[in-house]
């Protein structure tokens, strides 16, 4: 073959690739794209969002597509480096020419892809709980994760109907401890209620027991834990061998069965501020999201023979969105379609809430339900509290 | 009072850890003239070597320890003899490099076999929590008491007692005189690598079923262990114990009674005062040279 | 008189320079073979080769009829060929006792305290400093140490490196005395590389002059005094080295 010949072929293969793309994108089908770490530190959300994205787009196109189009997914893994996630949107807007990307679940990756898809003009679903990524709203970026505030206040409140007025905090010095301290105190002094003392720790420390010591001196009527683990669990710990008897709840950061595996005992008692999915079977049939938490509990575990998570929730909840709106559209798919679709108003009961999006609401979660219930842990098990 | 007992002991039980990191740094430095920081994930080895042999495998506690020491053991021999042995250059500067480059290898490859995941190792259990009025201390916590006191001996006895011991302190100060006498100054660096990494990987063990094991631990044990030598004087083991239990008792006061933010910061201001002041250390060593 | 150390073709050097030109020597048992020279000849890297300190870059060297080459410097001690460094190298943070042990390193405990007998009887000053840290002796007494180090493993050879450098004129004579007593009493082959050439050449069975990495000139001690060059040269002469000379 010269040299002609085979720049014949090229540019021939090359017209022939475009014309499948453009009969593609001409076809009646939804390109959808999913970006998460299911490698790497933050696999521990990616993997399981990724499974119920694949359980979710099986379905759709078992009952024949989403209102009559196929659903074709491009998924990508990017390690929970903001870097390659970046690399990656870029290949799923101009390679892949997907309608709208669902993605991605840590907040720093989701705080880069923001822009490009502001950019690029592509409706972008994440799955953090950051409220800065919605509030202000951009046209093209939403989320489905309950956030900090969500959570903050539920802990308050909760404790606030128990009668526990003075509040004492423990929060880890990194980024999510920070936040969850802030978000405490703020809504706190709404509720007229009191932090009587702020301690704080370093997200590797070994032993908390001075600040466990410190928080038992003022005489608080509950503590509030904000960390990921392992810190809660030697908080925890330090707290049963220190003999500390006031009522303990924790934040969303440790809503997983591994904390009673790790904590053990010295988790007896003590509450935690928690998505539904993490007692998808103990929820009393007349919370309005019982359904649907029920429902895809019972579907994921069917299919994949593991235990559910509470970021199933965010990837549920950011699908059944593109869902909803892309069967609001009668025409020709489109990214704008999309994103307006959304914007014209997409109500539902999810996972993570009671969703209501619209021009306003990028984030999901209405005001009327807490996006997040109150578990205690019973003889080493969650139970509803 | 109460509370300041506690806090007290505490922070002695976080000093023995550290202690234990420094004394690790104290025998390679002794050995070698070098820093290593990789010493750290020793550390971080001991612990998610036995959280994934008890935890994941299932094996009895008793031998999970002994794995874990002996693979520690292990891999700080073959950093030692791979690595640091056959360095085209022998700059001291390059060398320390080379320890840092080391430490993250090992990061990456605790990552990777061991996972990512925080895991909790049982109690070592045997002794029960001991109370006195309102001040305890955990079972786990007179595990890592006695053994600092058992390696103190046990160091104590190799270094002043046997010939072996003194052969590796004879091959750091004069390796060609020691040579000449029949020891191999390889060996005995081989020997301080094995013996301080062991050490980390023994201190690592008994930190999991107190804070969790995890791959990322090993950097703050390596500065802590780090400042603590530094603090005692580097190159001397009773002033790297001294150290860290300075250190450890310091954190924990600042954490009571200062603000429990700023506690890291503590222990380094510390160290910097150290420095301005006795540059050899609160017992006397080497003092560190500016690079 | 056995052979004990042989060399033919030596050469050696450190990095891109060869020190070491093509050298052929034979040292037995019970014999002071003295090597002389200017500063920079090259004395000191000799031994530094024969001992495993630097290796050897081609000819032949043996011990005792066993290959030195590519040995280790710390297996060559062990087979009873021992090297005492410029500058004593006592182990200065370690007592004078645990110096002396670790010279039998690789030594029985038993055979060490049989050995210890005999030194401190002939150095009773080491029995009074046992437990003094070798550093805070003074340099005869370290010099002292740093030969009964080597000599307590029994060697068959022993190679001195500027035993005398620094010393006062009544240590010197007693470190002369405690060589010939060496080769003597004990039949110890001994390699002596001294500044004190004329000291060095009385004592001396036979002698080398070194110069520029080669050996000029051979013979025995007394041949190399009498030599009209060799005296000018190392002997308080005031003619040009002796390579000119020669």
């Amino acid at each position: 073959m010269d040299r002609r010949q085979f720049l014949g072929t090229m540019a021939g293969a090359a017209a022939l690739g475009l014309g499948k793309i453009s009969f593609a994108q001409s076809a009646n089908e939804l390109r959808l794209g999913f970006l998460a770490a299911t490698s790497g530190p933050a696999a521990f959300l990616g993997a399981s969002e990724r499974l119920v994205f694949d359980l979710m787009v099986e379905q759709y196109n078992a009952a024949g597509g989403i209102g009559g189009r196929k659903v074709v997914p491009v998924t990508y893994d990017t390690e929970g480096n903001s870097t390659v996630a970046a690399q990656q949107l870029r290949r799923l807007i101009e390679s892949d020419k997907v309608d709208v990307v669902v993605g991605p679940s840590t907040t720093g990756e989701a705080l880069v892809l923001r822009t490009i898809a502001e950019e690029s003009k592509i409706p972008l679903i994440t799955m953090t709980g950051t409220e800065s990524i919605v509030v202000p709203p951009t046209p093209y970026v939403f989320k489905t994760a309950p956030t900090d505030r969500h959570v903050s206040l539920h802990m308050l409140q909760f404790a606030k109907e128990k009668g526990w007025t003075n509040i004492g905090i423990i929060t880890s010095a990194d980024g999510f401890g920070q936040a969850g301290a802030t978000y405490l105190k703020a809504n706190a002094e709404k509720l007229g209620m009191k932090i009587a003392l702020a301690e704080e720790f370093g997200p590797r420390d070994t032993d908390m027991t001075p600040q466990i010591l410190r928080l038992r001196r003022a005489g608080i009527q509950a503590l509030m834990i904000w960390s990921v683990n392992p810190g809660p669990t030697i908080i925890l710990r330090n707290a049963e061998a220190a003999g500390f008897k006031t009522p303990i709840i924790n934040s969303f950061g440790v809503a997983s069965p591994a904390l009673l595996e790790q904590a053990g005992r010295s988790a007896e008692n003590t509450y935690v501020s928690t998505m539904r999915l993490l007692i998808p079977d103990l929820l009393p049939a007349s919370d309005p999201l019982q359904p649907v938490v029920a429902k895809i509990a019972k579907e994921y575990r069917a299919k994949y023979n593991q235990p559910v998570t509470t970021f199933v929730g965010n990837a549920h909840d950011a699908v059944k969105l593109v869902e909803l709106a892309v069967k609001k559209i009668s025409g020709p798919l489109s990214r704008d379609g999309i994103a307006n679709a959304i914007k014209s108003g997409v109500s539902f009961p999810g996972c993570n809430g009671m969703m209501a999006y619209s021009a306003t609401n990028h984030g999901g979660q209405d005001d009327t339900l807490s996006p997040v219930v109150m578990v205690q842990i019973k003889n080493g098990k969650f139970v509803p509290a | 009072m109460d509370s300041f007992l506690q806090n007290l002991i505490s922070g002695c039980l976080l000093g023995c850890i550290y202690a234990m990191a420094a004394l690790g740094f104290t025998i390679v430095f002794n050995a070698s003239r070098i820093v290593n920081f990789a010493n750290g994930e020793f550390l971080m080895l001991g612990g998610v070597g036995l959280a994934g042999v008890v935890v994941t495998a299932g094996l009895p506690l008793w031998l999970g320890v002994i794995l874990a020491i002996a693979c520690t053991a292990f891999v700080g021999v073959l950093m030692q003899v791979a690595f640091l042995n056959n360095a085209r250059s022998a700059d001291e500067l390059s060398l320390v490099m080379l320890t840092i480059g080391t430490g993250l290898a090992i990061r990456g490859a605790g990552a990777l076999i061991f996972g990512r995941s925080v895991t909790f190792v049982p109690d070592f259990g045997l002794f029960p929590m001991l109370l006195m009025g309102d001040v305890y201390i955990v079972s786990q916590g007179i595990w890592i008491a006695l053994t600092l006191v058992a390696v103190g001996i046990a160091l104590w006895y190799l270094f002043s007692r046997t010939t072996f011991g003194k052969a590796m302190k004879a091959a750091s100060q004069e390796p060609r005189a020691a040579a000449l006498c029949g020891i191999e100054p390889r060996q005995a660096a081989a020997a301080a690598f094995a013996i301080a990494a062991g050490l980390g990987g023994l201190a690592g063990a008994l930190l999991a079923p107190i804070s969790a094991a995890f791959y990322e631990n090993g950097v703050f044990l390596g500065l802590k262990g780090f400042a603590a030598a530094v603090a005692g004087g580097m190159g001397n083991p009773l002033g790297a114990v001294v150290g860290g239990l300075i250190i450890g008792v310091v954190e924990a006061l600042s954490a009571g009674y200062v603000s429990s933010g700023y506690k890291d910061g503590v222990a380094f201001i510390i160290l910097l005062l150290v420095l301005l002041f006795r540059p050899q250390g609160l017992l006397g060593g080497v003092s560190v040279k500016r690079v | 008189m056995t052979e004990l150390l042989k060399f033919q073709g030596l050469v050696a050097g450190y990095g891109q320079i060869t020190v070491l030109k093509n050298l052929n020597l034979t040292v037995n048992s019970g014999e002071i073979v003295a090597l002389v020279g200017a500063n920079g000849a090259g004395k000191s890297t000799l031994l530094n080769t024969i001992s495993g300190i630097l290796p050897v870059r081609s000819g032949n060297i043996s011990f005792d009829k066993k290959d030195l080459k590519g040995m280790r410097a710390s297996k060559i001690a062990r087979l009873g060929l021992r090297h005492v460094p410029e500058g004593r190298r006592v182990f200065a943070e370690l007592s004078v006792e645990d110096n002396l042990r670790l010279g039998a390193y690789g030594l029985g405990r038993s055979e060490f305290e049989a050995g210890l007998d005999p030194i401190y009887k002939m150095f009773p000053r080491l029995v009074e400093r046992r437990n003094q840290l070798a550093g805070t002796m003074s340099g005869g007494e370290q010099q002292m140490l740093a030969i009964c180090r080597a000599l307590i493993s029994k060697p068959r050879l022993l190679m001195l490196d500027e035993p005398s450098m620094g010393l006062a004129p009544l240590v010197v004579a007693e470190i002369f005395r405690l060589i010939k007593h060496m080769r003597n009493e004990l039949g110890i082959g001994i390699l002596l590389v001294e500044q004190n050439a004329r000291a060095a050449l009385r004592i001396a069975d036979r002698a080398c002059v070194m110069s520029l990495g080669k050996f000029e000139l051979e013979g025995t001690g007394q041949q190399l005094l009498r030599n009209p060059a060799v005296a000018e040269a190392f002997l308080g002469g005031n003619r040009p080295p002796v390579a000119q000379a020669v």
